[in-house]
């Protein structure tokens, strides 16, 4: 925990040092909420988003925008924080703590994950409080599927993260999924409206079922029983995920100890 | 019985690897595997304050770097505080301080103590004792009047001095520095290595650091390492090995004009 806590307040202050870079992320939020907004006046009714959420598109754009925004922030915070730390040399001091590697590459992910976090939610209160969005929120079910989405992200970020201590620049891996998670996982259209076949391969991506998971909690209510086939998948997700995530940046360790790059940026 | 050496090295290698190879051909690299440490071998104890010399390219960093747990060797062992730095690299990295060449890692916008409460938070220092160490050790290096300055506002030499701070605060059982004087001006390198060196000696940790200041290692070492071409050439007092370092700084190839 105090580890945690330095990390945090470590990044926290250095967050808040470049005041301008809040006041724009705040101001991008409400950029973003205010084109939705006249983009779901453009589109009207939506039957496919009305048939499948009981909602208008507006509430259920906001929820796959706050959670794309999440998600998307998970898996390039771990691997943003080891780039940064590269940059301004910081990498070889932290590496060489009395930790393992994963131990420090999450922790230096902490800030990243948290600001997600915050920021998230606060796109989902101002929507709902600015725009009038329609949530019909269930927060245990809420809390418990975005904990879970959360996770398995981290570890789409750890591995985000081998990849960056290995190539610095270029992270190929977060780079398809993002663009594949746009495309077929229902950020800004329900998977309903995709060819049987696109549908089977997105069941595959973590942020098909984060996003179906967040909206049933938020716009239909859907408690634990209805939620738990979503829930099984994310902790499916998760078991695969994270072991797989230790095993590449260990291997990623080994290497830029063996190539002697560790240093580089 | 004697006790373990602090520092155990036993026939040393490392071999930078070439360059994935279709990836130098892409960019038009023709780079060799580099051998930068032949077989070293050599032991450090407790109390004893060791000068690794040699000229640029000699193995210096590298052998450092080894120690401190951050590069793997390609052959042999090395032992720091009795574990091994391969197989036990995290408890092995809680028992040494390390200030490496062209060390950057204090966060710019941060005091120098909020840096130095961040690395005792890493390094598991009581947080009761944080700021009698920072005292401690602000009054040996003299950067009292800095602790609460931003780093980015600090000159290169106080830089290098909240660094030394940083791999002292764990209070480590072997101190490996890397030319960690070469930016401060003469008055006070004179006085940080004095200072910080026989405080170290004082408290028993062992102490190997590179230079290329002789008058510095002369000064301060017990015994001096001179690397060639990531061989050990000589071992023994600075008067012992001073012939032997003046011919392999002379033989060193100058590049054609």
């Amino acid at each position: 925990m105090r580890l945690l806590l330095a990390f945090l307040r470590r990044d926290l202050r250095i967050a808040t040092a470049y005041r301008l870079n809040a006041l724009l992320l705040v101001s991008g939020g409400l950029f973003t909420l205010t084109l939705f907004y006249f983009l779901a006046r453009t589109v009207g009714e939506a039957p496919a988003v009305r048939g499948r959420y009981g909602t208008d598109y507006f509430s259920f754009a906001l929820v796959g925008l706050a959670t794309a925004a999440l998600l998307r922030a998970l898996q390039l915070g771990f691997g943003g924080a080891v780039r940064s730390a590269q940059n301004d040399g910081s990498l070889e001091p932290l590496l060489g703590a009395p930790l393992s590697t994963l131990h420090v590459v999450t922790l230096m992910g902490a800030w990243p994950v948290a600001n997600a976090l915050l920021r998230s939610l606060g796109l989902l209160a101002f929507g709902a409080l600015l725009f009038g969005a329609r949530l019909h929120l269930h927060p245990i079910a809420f809390v418990v599927t975005l904990s879970l989405s959360a996770l398995a992200f981290c570890a789409l970020g750890l591995l985000s993260a081998a990849f960056v201590l290995v190539f610095k620049r270029g992270d190929p891996f977060t780079y398809a999924l993002d663009a594949l998670s746009y495309l077929f996982a229902g950020v800004l259209y329900p998977t309903e409206v995709l060819p049987p076949l696109l549908r089977a391969l997105a069941r595959f991506l973590p942020a098909t079922h984060a996003l179906h998971g967040l909206r049933e909690a938020a716009l239909r209510g859907a408690g634990p029983a209805q939620l738990l086939p979503t829930w099984t998948a994310l902790l499916a997700f998760c078991l695969i995920l994270w072991p797989l995530a230790a095993l590449a940046l260990s291997a990623a360790r080994r290497h830029v100890e063996q190539a002697g790059t560790l240093p580089h940026s | 019985m004697r006790p373990a050496p602090e520092v155990e090295v036993i026939a040393l290698e490392k071999t930078y690897p070439r360059p994935f190879w279709p990836w130098a051909r892409v960019r038009g690299r023709k780079e060799a595997a580099r051998q930068a440490l032949r077989g070293l071998s050599f032991e450090v104890r407790a109390g004893e304050v060791v000068a690794l010399i040699g000229p640029n390219g000699a193995g210096k960093s590298t052998l450092l770097r080894i120690l401190s747990g951050l590069l793997l060797p390609s052959a042999g062992t090395a032992r720091v505080a009795s574990r091994d730095v391969v197989r036990e690299r995290p408890g092995c990295r809680r028992e040494v301080g390390a200030a490496l060449a062209d060390d950057r890692g204090l966060s710019p916008r941060l005091t120098a103590r909020q840096n130095l409460e961040f690395f005792a938070a890493l390094y598991a220092v009581p947080r009761s004792e944080v700021d009698a160490r920072l005292h401690e050790l602000a009054r040996a290096l003299e950067t009292r009047r800095l602790l609460d300055r931003e780093v980015r506002t600090l000159s290169t030499g106080e830089k290098a001095r909240v660094v030394l701070m940083r791999a002292l605060l764990h209070r480590p059982r072997v101190l490996l520095l890397d030319e960690v004087t070469r930016s401060l001006d003469p008055g006070a390198a004179r006085r940080v290595r004095t200072r910080l060196l026989s405080d170290a000696a004082a408290r028993g940790a062992a102490v190997l650091f590179a230079s290329h200041d002789l008058a510095e290692v002369e000064a301060v070492s017990h015994r001096v390492l001179l690397l060639d071409g990531g061989r050990l050439a000589a071992t023994g007092s600075f008067a012992e090995v001073r012939p032997a370092a003046e011919s392999v700084f002379a033989a060193v190839p100058k590049e054609e004009e």
